[in-house]
């Protein structure tokens, strides 16, 4: 009984376990099937520039449903275009934190509805009388296998917005190829040096799918049940060349282009910046309160040749109902009224968005001559992005305007790009359609070990009840997910294996080997090795110059010193990031205005995220900035412990004040030094904050990626679990053998240092056979503690 | 920060190059606090570092007191992966904790993503290592006598604990309730992926970077949340500069 009560404790801890969590979790996310008739409706709609006119039409299609149904509250929360496939994925994969309504681009349709995110309507709407009044072709946009998802909420088409005043002064013709589009913002350019010829990014996708499309080229073809990549043929390559073209120095520089979505490329124009832009129907209206509205027109963006209009992209959002719903009457009820005709229209007053139903279209279209070029750009044809759940995963992972963006900063030709591309592109294409379902695992649920030892008073029992809390709480928090973590990078580990849609597949290694074939993965490695190693450096010579001049400066001036070292300290990781992103800004931060100022160039306007070695110099700037203090006060109070005597006693041996720090003060500094340093490697090793914030998630075409985002993005925003967990092992490995590292130099600083209170400290801790690690490691946490705050 | 945050906005938009206002206004502060609906999201962090320090503190009290007070077998080993725990990069335990939640959000109501009962969950656990460390000396620097005469005096074990022990230490507990805080305060990964859709469950750092805007970002407004945000740690920071020092010339002389 003596030694059995804990070790029996242990023993049934682990057994129970073992026999509960052998697989990773998978629970089917399925929908409640309750219909609430009140209570909170969740609603998610995209952000958009100026969009208070959409705002307001919203408020009020909200007013008007909570006037109508008592009990009900909606909550419309905007979020961000670009983030929304880790918003989806999030919702798809906890259906009880889902929204109940949400408007979806009609491109990422077949992703969701592959998760089972959407609910499927087809019922609803098979009597619901406007719905006969939107077009086929439209209705199948919002149609997966003839079951729809949601009400087609606006269409989208894009055309050539050009200035009138610009072209009749330098005398230029409207292009009517897409050949002289380019030529023609070419000649502006040249004429007009501070203005962009044509303003297209290289992050805008549909300005440059027309380009492929109109010379023969697609992103990818349908052979069989698979789609195959088509964007590395020779039309594609020809559209895609003129495209590139855009993006040099004499049309749109790729310093200021490339990382233009299409939001910004439209801005430029309305900013009087560019002489031409490619815009949406849905741009009109800011188009109208800019001040180029009395010198603007519109064409259809042209084809290949003369007549011609130009393949256009056929963009459009829905409204939906997500599948995880508890009010599902309620929020049907609910997309009915937002994409009803009264609604659309309204929508279409203020933001410009076109209607889906074509008789409300064709009223417009006779009371307003400005969509007349959106409507000739439809009726000309208009094309799609392939209809496969990789779509997401593609757009995710900014495959095309990855592509573009090399191009456009000359790291590699349009066919090696296109080759690459072509390669990412049916990769995602295979791993959407390759499902195995071999090896079924059972999948039981998470249980917490309940056990608790009986409530002896013995001395020998006492000590594990008082445990019990924070062994419970770490052991389901820390241990378990550590264990998961393991586990789950061994399977195939995606949305419908999470779900319970299909079952387990143990893969091995496989997901380790996907990795270390990925050369992105090396090169993510690389950036953070890289980034770390400079971050340190750059901490420990800030901190230990500062240091040094601590010990040189009057009270009064260090005590300022260590309160600004305080401030950056004390601020958090965002808030640090927000401040310098502020700092850096293109056009309103202080850093360009001051540097333009100071007459060292036309800096208004430059990004510093653009290049990618100028935005980890950035952020590598905030976390210096953000972490010296710590190596300065360490070093400070090193510095300080080094007794007078042996400064004294080495100057009256005639040493040299250089002599003086290297050969007395260093070797007596170790100690601290190593501290700081190994500490140091292993936050910034670590860094996801400021590069999650300051690169928008790792910059253009994940430049700036280092190993927990590239984790978080593999996981979070393409739905590759499995992998992003063999990724998370990885890094967790890489930091235990740091940590390893930290500790062996701990324990050995000893030897190194002939501080007479290190020699009695050792002995001291040379007592007792538990107290040696513990005083080593008692060290440690203490710099953790103190430093660790600040980088969080 | 705290200029811009004052600078009145048309000034800001105008790229108004001088670093300072004349003409300080509280606008922007009333602007993310009333319209952008800080004041909630404030009292969300509020809420969940205060139960992470309560619950965190609690718990590595209790095995502060164990792994201090008496000797066991597995004693060293438990010290040691306590500290091993604090070790473990949190970032790479997103991915299993965010099923983790998903799952027990199922089974009891209240924890489970969306809700700021996973946020709490979650720091608390992350909290305790370094709060037992912190601790564990507070509570090993407690006479061994003092004991004695509470047992002698008919205190048991817990009232002992309880009664005499957690006063005793109470300034250490302090400390690592302002280290518990801070790291909460700050988190900014947890909030992000566990907060799905409720608008309401926000905490201060997601409510931030939601002010980023595609093209027209408000500066003042961003600048007078980060002011909001950072307050709270600066002065708490001032509180424990001392110990930082103090923790540090440890480690240093080790």
């Amino acid at each position: 009984m003596r030694l059995t009560t804990p070790a029996r404790l242990c023993a049934l801890l682990g057994l129970a376990a073992l026999t509960t969590a052998c697989a990773p979790l998978q629970t089917p996310g399925a929908a409640s099937g309750v219909d609430e008739p009140d209570g909170t409706l969740r609603v998610w709609l995209f952000s958009e520039v100026d969009q208070a006119p959409k705002e307001r039409v919203v408020d009020a299609a909200v007013a008007e449903f909570e006037a109508a149904h008592d009990g009900v509250d909606v909550q419309v929360q905007y979020i961000p275009v670009e983030t929304r496939a880790e918003r989806f994925q999030g919702a798809f994969l906890d259906p009880g934190s889902a929204p109940d309504v949400a408007e979806y681009g009609n491109t990422d349709l077949a992703g969701y509805v592959e998760s089972a995110g959407f609910v499927d309507l087809t019922e609803d709407l098979s009597d619901w009388e406007p719905h006969e009044d939107i077009a086929a072709d439209v209705a199948a946009t919002a149609q997966v296998d003839g079951a729809s998802y949601g009400v087609p909420w606006f269409l989208g088409a894009r055309a050539l917005f050009y200035r009138t005043d610009v072209l009749e002064e330098l005398d230029l013709e409207v292009p009517r190829t897409l050949e002289e589009v380019v030529e023609t913002g070419r000649a502006v350019r040249e004429a007009r040096p501070g203005m962009l010829g044509i303003s297209a990014g290289g992050a805008y996708t549909y300005a440059m799918m027309p380009f492929v499309w109109a010379h023969g080229g697609d992103i990818a073809e349908l052979r069989g049940d698979t789609y195959a990549a088509t964007i590395d043929s020779a039309e594609s390559r020809r559209g895609l060349e003129l495209y590139g073209r855009i993006l040099s120095d004499d049309v749109c520089p790729p310093q200021t282009c490339s990382q233009l979505t299409g939001d910004a490329s439209v801005q430029n124009f309305l900013a009087g910046n560019a002489a031409m832009t490619i815009g949406g129907n849905f741009n009109l209206n800011a188009l109208r309160d800019s001040e180029v509205a009395e010198n603007a027109a519109v064409v259809p963006l042209p084809g290949t040749e003369p007549g011609t209009v130009a393949p256009a992209f056929a963009g459009g959002n829905n409204l939906g109902v997500l599948a995880g719903t508890e009010r599902r009457t309620l929020s049907v009820e609910f997309v009915k009224l937002l994409a009803g005709k009264e609604y659309q229209l309204k929508m279409y007053e203020a933001m410009g968005n076109l209607p889906a139903y074509t008789d409300v279209r064709e009223e417009l279209a006779s009371s307003d001559e400005e969509i007349g070029p959106f409507v000739e750009t439809i009726d000309a044809g208009t094309r799609f992005v392939p209809v496969t759940g990789a779509w997401a995963t593609v757009d995710a992972e900014g495959i095309l305007p990855g592509m573009v963006q090399r191009v456009a900063a000359g790291n590699t030709d349009v066919d090696q790009a296109t080759d690459e591309a072509a390669r990412a592109l049916d990769t995602a294409f295979g791993e959407s359609d390759a499902r195995g379902r071999q090896t079924p695992v059972s999948a039981p649920a998470v249980r917490r070990p309940t056990g608790r030892p009986p409530g002896s008073r013995s001395r020998r029992v006492e000590p594990w009840m008082y445990l019990v809390p924070a062994a419970l709480v770490l052991g389901v928090m820390l241990v378990y997910p550590l264990y998961q973590l393991v586990l789950v990078s061994f399977f195939d580990y995606r949305q419908p294996q999470v779900t319970g849609a299909e079952p387990l597949e143990f893969v091995g290694w496989a997901n380790y080997r996907a990795l270390l074939a990925d050369p992105q993965f090396w090169e993510v490695l690389l950036n953070t090795v890289g980034f770390a190693a400079a971050c340190v450096l750059g901490t420990l010579a800030v901190g230990g110059a500062l240091a040094v001049l601590a010990t040189r400066l009057t009270p009064w001036v260090r005590t300022v010193l260590f309160l600004a070292a305080l401030g950056a300290w004390a601020t958090p990781a965002v808030t640090g990031s927000a401040v310098w992103l502020h700092l850096f800004d293109p056009t309103l931060g202080p850093v360009n205005q001051a540097l333009t100022w100071l007459g060292l160039g036309d800096f208004s306007g430059h990004s510093w995220t653009y290049d990618k070695w100028s935005a980890f110099a950035l952020v590598g700037a905030q976390v210096v900035w953000c972490s010296f203090p710590f190596v300065m006060v360490t070093l400070y109070a090193g510095i300080r412990a080094i007794p007078e005597e042996v400064v004294e006693a080495a100057r009256l041996d005639g040493a040299s004040t250089s002599r003086i720090a290297w050969s007395v003060m260093l070797p007596m500094l170790r100690p601290a030094v190593t501290i700081v340093t190994i500490q140091s490697i292993i936050w910034d090793f670590k860094i996801f904050t400021q590069i999650y914030v300051m690169t928008g998630g790792g910059g253009i075409a994940g430049q700036n990626l280092v190993l927990n985002v590239y984790a978080y993005q593999k996981a979070f925003a393409s739905g590759q679990y499995g992998l992003g967990s063999a990724i998370g092992v990885i890094t967790t490995l890489l930091l235990l053998l740091i940590t390893l590292v930290y500790l062996r130099a701990l324990r050995r600083q000893g030897r190194y240092c002939d501080a007479p209170q290190t020699q009695e400290r050792r002995r001291r801790a040379a007592g007792g056979a538990g107290r040696r690690p513990a005083a080593v490691l008692d060290a440690a946490l203490g710099a953790q503690a103190a430093g660790g705050l600040g980088g969080r | 920060m705290l200029l811009s945050a004052l600078k009145p906005r048309a000034a800001l938009e105008a790229g108004d190059p001088t670093p300072y206002t004349l003409e300080p206004t509280l606008e922007s502060f009333r602007r993310v606090l009333l319209i952008d609906g800080f004041g909630q999201y404030l009292l969300n962090s509020v809420l969940v570092a205060v139960v992470v320090v309560t619950a965190s503190t609690l718990c590595a009290f209790l095995a502060a007191v164990a792994l201090t007070r008496y000797r066991f077998r597995l004693r060293t080993t438990l010290l040691v992966m306590v500290l091993t725990a604090q070790m473990v990069p949190v970032e790479a335990l997103t991915i299993p904790l965010f099923f983790l939640m998903r799952t027990l959000g199922y089974g009891i109501p209240g924890i489970g993503l969306n809700q700021l009962g996973s946020l709490m969950l979650v720091h608390t656990a992350f909290a305790i290592p370094l709060a037992v460390w912190m601790l564990r000396a507070f509570v090993a620097s407690v006479p061994r006598e003092l004991e004695e005469a509470a047992w002698l005096d008919g205190a048991g074990s817990l009232t002992f604990v309880t009664r005499v022990l957690f006063p005793l230490v109470a300034p250490g507990v302090v400390a690592c309730s302002i280290f518990s805080f801070i790291m909460t305060w700050n988190d900014f990964l947890f909030a992000r992926t566990f907060i799905i859709s409720a608008q309401e469950n926000q905490t201060l750092p997601i409510a931030l970077l939601s002010l980023f805007k595609p093209d027209e970002n408000d500066w003042g407004g961003i600048m007078a949340g980060s002011v909001l945000m950072t307050l709270p740690v600066l002065v708490f920071f001032l509180f424990v500069q001392h110990r930082l020092a103090n923790g540090l010339g440890g480690a240093v002389k080790g």
